[in-house]
């Protein structure tokens, strides 16, 4: 309910003046800062220049009759899609999880063939949990074999994984870095932000 | 703000800046109604909700101090400061406001429909809430005791002429008296019994300044 009265606007300053706590002391000379004007008070003539002047800062959405725009419920909005996937078995390999995303991100697309670009993409995966023992799959030529962790293709992943993290370990985190393709017309994610996405928090 | 007295609550002892503060809803230009280049824009008034003194409720084009942003209290250090806090979402029949914004009943929420069983509990009604608004202040930074402090638990509903059967009575008259300025319940009684008409706290002088007022529930 805050959420909503809060976004309706009330909101005011309760200014308290005096006492010790109002004392800000000027770093260079230590002495208490002052304002070079008055505070504004009622029965001020016109043209004072007044230096004390609160600020408040609202973040609203407005639709164009001018009223306030706030979601009606929690389903996404137009122009939001989220598609989800929810694997057999746990999988790490970076590979994987980046192929899961492209299909799901095509998937959207192929729905929606009229929107012409993607302003914004996030990826999310949940479920963390303590690598289990790799149950090993018959090579059956699955169609999504690359994500499952037993089968051929899910364990060369894996151990590419692990053969890079290792290599970085060893020799610093610039041993293997990224780089774009320069070839095709895909572009790769910019290396800042993968850096960003990789930082130790 | 304009203060409506100043009050000595016991007769002797300090004197106190006492304020009736309604929260009320006006229409506003808020949006720029022309571009730079002095092309309008088309964009409307905002319906919004702002407060103002009870004395003076009218917008302040029309006189009053109805104004979005809200005008200011400015207390002095050592000198406590007591609002009555009045939630007056009415329209001029008297009859309650719904929400200038759609209210998702399904979340957690002050839930005035549901009952001394299920208020202050997510509702089951997927429909947004059409009833009148309740409402609580907290004083950010105010130096007050817990039955002042706008707690989520403690809103009141408007004074409305149409307050749906059901919905949480008036607590006692002392509560909403300005001779006594606490509401005797404790904060969760405040939802359930309910303070309709307003809730008073005396806000004794904090020590720092830059205090915002955010209405919760």
């Amino acid at each position: 309910m805050t959420r909503v009265n809060v976004y309706a606007g009330p909101a005011g300053f309760y200014l308290l003046r005096g006492g010790p706590g109002d004392d800000v002391l000027d770093a260079k000379t230590g002495k208490p800062a002052v304002l070079p004007g008055p505070a504004p008070a009622p029965g001020d003539l016109p043209g004072i220049r007044y230096y004390e002047i609160p600020i408040a800062i609202q973040d609203r959405s407005f639709k164009s009759d001018g009223s306030l725009f706030y979601p009606d419920n929690r389903a996404v909005e137009p122009g939001i899609l989220t598609r989800s996937l929810t694997l057999p078995a746990p999988v790490s390999a970076t590979r994987a999880i980046a192929e899961i995303a492209e299909h799901l991100v095509r998937g959207a697309l192929a729905d929606h063939p009229h929107e012409k670009a993607i302003s914004l993409l996030a990826i999310s995966v949940s479920n963390f949990d303590e690598q289990p023992a790799v149950q090993l799959e018959l090579p059956l030529g699955l169609e999504d074999q690359g994500r499952r962790p037993g089968s051929r293709q899910g364990i060369a992943r894996t151990r590419a994984d692990r053969a890079v993290d290792a290599i970085r370990q060893r020799f610093g985190a610039g041993a293997i870095d990224y780089g774009s393709a320069t070839t095709g017309v895909l572009r790769s994610v910019p290396d800042e932000f993968r850096r960003l996405a990789e930082k130790e928090l | 703000m304009p203060r409506v007295d100043n009050l000595s609550p016991d007769g002797k002892g300090k004197k106190t800046d006492y304020y009736e503060i309604a929260v009320r809803q006006l229409t506003q230009q808020i949006l720029p109604p022309t571009d730079h280049f002095g092309v309008p824009t088309g964009y409307g008034e905002t319906p919004v909700w702002s407060y103002c003194s009870a004395l003076a409720p009218l917008p302040f084009a029309q006189g009053g101090t109805l104004y979005y942003p809200v005008f200011t209290i400015e207390a002095r250090y050592n000198r406590p400061t007591r609002v009555k806090w009045i939630n007056q979402l009415v329209d001029a029949d008297g009859n309650y406001l719904p929400h200038l914004l759609p209210v998702d009943q399904t979340l957690h929420w002050a839930n005035p429909p549901g009952g001394m069983m299920h208020r202050d509990h997510e509702g089951h009604d997927g429909s947004p809430y059409t009833g009148p608004v309740p409402t609580v202040i907290h004083v950010h930074g105010a130096h007050v005791a817990e039955h002042s402090d706008g707690y989520p638990e403690a809103w009141h509903l408007p004074a409305a002429e149409n307050i749906p059967p059901g919905s949480p009575r008036p607590g006692p008259s002392t509560i909403c008296s300005r001779r006594i300025p606490h509401a005797r319940a404790r904060s969760r009684d405040c939802g359930a019994r309910a303070t309709r008409c307003s809730s008073t706290r005396t806000i004794s002088a904090p020590r720092r300044c830059g205090i915002t007022i955010t209405p919760l529930a």
